[in-house]
């Protein structure tokens, strides 16, 4: 699926992105096959990179080992014109993606009062950084690179928004700018948490998010 | 000073139908302002660069008050080498590109040993030179045993027309031409040789002199170009001649969106350039799918 229909303006609107099964089944699909267009081809290389973080960062080593991995040129990585910055926001992308999918799919959320739903859903976002949570520290420096932080910003207000759109937002007025600061500030605090949270069990303890 | 950067995606083909081959074939018989034949053509370029081969870095500092360096530098980065790499640097007799290329490739290994990633890649590591011209690679031969590249197995010298390359298809990872895609003879056959030999996911990389927009910039350049240069070319190299070549085949080289139309023509994807100085210089580049 063509990620910008990601970038979709702020709207309490009910989701617009929401397909339905056949059509993600259809965008998935075409993610694997590779054909010859650009957008594709960078796709399937930060597809493929993204199994490499783990190992070798969020970095262009990682998706020199991504593009050897779908049999295309590591010359490739050149183009990409802000080579790490773009492996960060793909992944938060697809991430996004994922959350979507799953919000869809049912988190249970109809059962939960307000304050536990929203838990839920961040929890459920944060839980994906876990496997590269020892090179997350590496990203969140990538995103706050002058060069990048505009467009970081910007996938963390998406974020945020897409989380009170399915917690059931519907303010029209000045909360809409207050819940969603406050909310993209604890989801900030708790991902900075998560760091440095060696405790058995891990981040999964969840202790910034009391309020729930 | 002030570097103005452009770059424009070009996604459709449609354009192409203003690129009438009466175009093509116009400037591929350009020497400079005259009208020649095509053989003539590149007897003549031979002449100007057997010509200018002693004196021809002294001359490039000289002429662009050492920004050529610059330029190049800016090139390689674009370039983004990594170790392993297959790399094809065309119309690079004097070995300039070459070497940043290895000098490029030598820093990101290291940094890759750090991080750890296997790598027996590093003696696969080629980059080729590639030049019509045996003059210019002697010079880039002497330069490389200055640089203690003399015996390196990862720089091969190659004798060699830009519009039929003797490598295999498939076979590069990079291609690179800095100032040479101006004198051969037909654009669109180096441009289709370029796509040929790079493999899939390889990049064609383009610096060349190209066409300043910026009105009051404009008249100083040429002021500079048609008086200055040719000068220094007589006083320096005694050869005003070849000078006054330059200076007028930079004039009929295609537009940088003109360029940018056939390199996209030639199949590349994502093609874009960037203007450095106001367009003195254009960087091209397009990747192979």
């Amino acid at each position: 699926m063509p990620l910008s229909t990601l970038y979709r303006p702020f709207s309490t609107k009910p989701h617009t992105n929401h397909k339905n099964q056949k059509e993600a089944e259809g965008d998935k699909r075409r993610q694997r096959d590779c054909r010859r267009e650009y957008r594709d081809e960078q796709a399937c290389v930060l597809d493929a990179a993204i199994s490499h973080v783990v190992r070798l960062g969020w970095s262009e080593e990682a998706m020199i080992c991504g593009a050897k991995d779908v049999g295309l040129s590591p010359s490739i990585v050149g183009s990409f014109a802000r080579k790490e910055a773009a492996l960060v926001e793909y992944f938060m992308d697809l991430c996004l993606q994922k959350l979507a999918d799953k919000i869809e799919s049912g988190l249970d959320l109809p059962d939960l009062i307000l304050s536990q739903r929203i838990s839920k859903i961040v929890r459920t976002r944060l839980e994906m950084q876990i496997p590269y949570i020892s090179k997350w520290h590496q990203a969140l420096s990538i995103q706050a690179q002058p060069v990048n932080i505009s467009t970081s910003l910007k996938q963390r207000a998406i974020l945020v928004d897409e989380i009170w759109d399915a917690a059931g937002d519907q303010s029209m007025d000045i909360n809409w700018y207050v819940k969603r600061t406050v909310l993209g500030g604890i989801y900030s605090a708790t991902e900075v948490y998560m760091l440095t949270d060696h405790s058995p069990g891990s981040f999964l303890s969840m202790n910034p998010l009391i309020f729930a | 000073m002030a570097i103005r950067t452009r770059a424009r995606i070009l996604t459709n083909r449609l354009q192409s139908m203003f690129l009438s081959s009466s175009f093509l074939h116009d400037h591929a018989t350009s020497f400079g302002y005259k009208e020649v034949g095509e053989e003539e053509k590149s007897k003549l370029v031979g002449n100007v660069f057997s010509s200018v081969a002693p004196n021809y870095d002294l001359m490039n500092d000289l002429m662009s008050v050492g920004l050529h360096r610059l330029w190049k530098d800016r090139l390689v980065s674009k370039l983004a080498p990594f170790p392993g790499m297959k790399h094809l640097d065309v119309a690079g007799g004097t070995g300039d590109i070459a070497f940043r290329v290895l000098e490029s490739i030598n820093g990101v290994k290291r940094r890759a040993l750090q991080d750890g990633l296997e790598d027996n890649s590093e003696d696969e590591t080629r980059v080729f030179v590639c030049d019509i011209n045996p003059a210019m690679l002697s010079v880039g031969k002497k330069h490389a045993i200055e640089r203690g590249l003399g015996e390196a197995q990862s720089l091969v010298w190659v004798e060699g027309d830009a519009e039929a390359l003797t490598f295999d298809d498939d076979s590069m990872d990079g291609y690179t031409i800095a100032f040479g895609i101006r004198n051969v003879t037909h654009i669109e056959r180096a441009l289709a040789e370029a796509y040929r030999v790079l493999k899939r996911g390889g990049r064609f990389l383009c610096l060349e002199l190209s066409h300043v927009e910026v009105p009051v910039f404009k008249q100083i350049y040429d002021l500079y170009s048609f008086s200055i240069i040719p000068a220094i070319g007589e006083f320096v190299a005694g050869d005003r001649d070849s000078y006054q070549y330059l200076v007028e085949s930079i004039r009929r080289f295609p537009s940088q969106e003109k360029f940018a139309q056939m390199i996209a023509d030639a199949r590349f994807q994502k093609v874009e350039y960037e203007n450095l100085i106001g367009g003195v210089v254009a960087i091209h580049s397009g990747v192979k799918l």
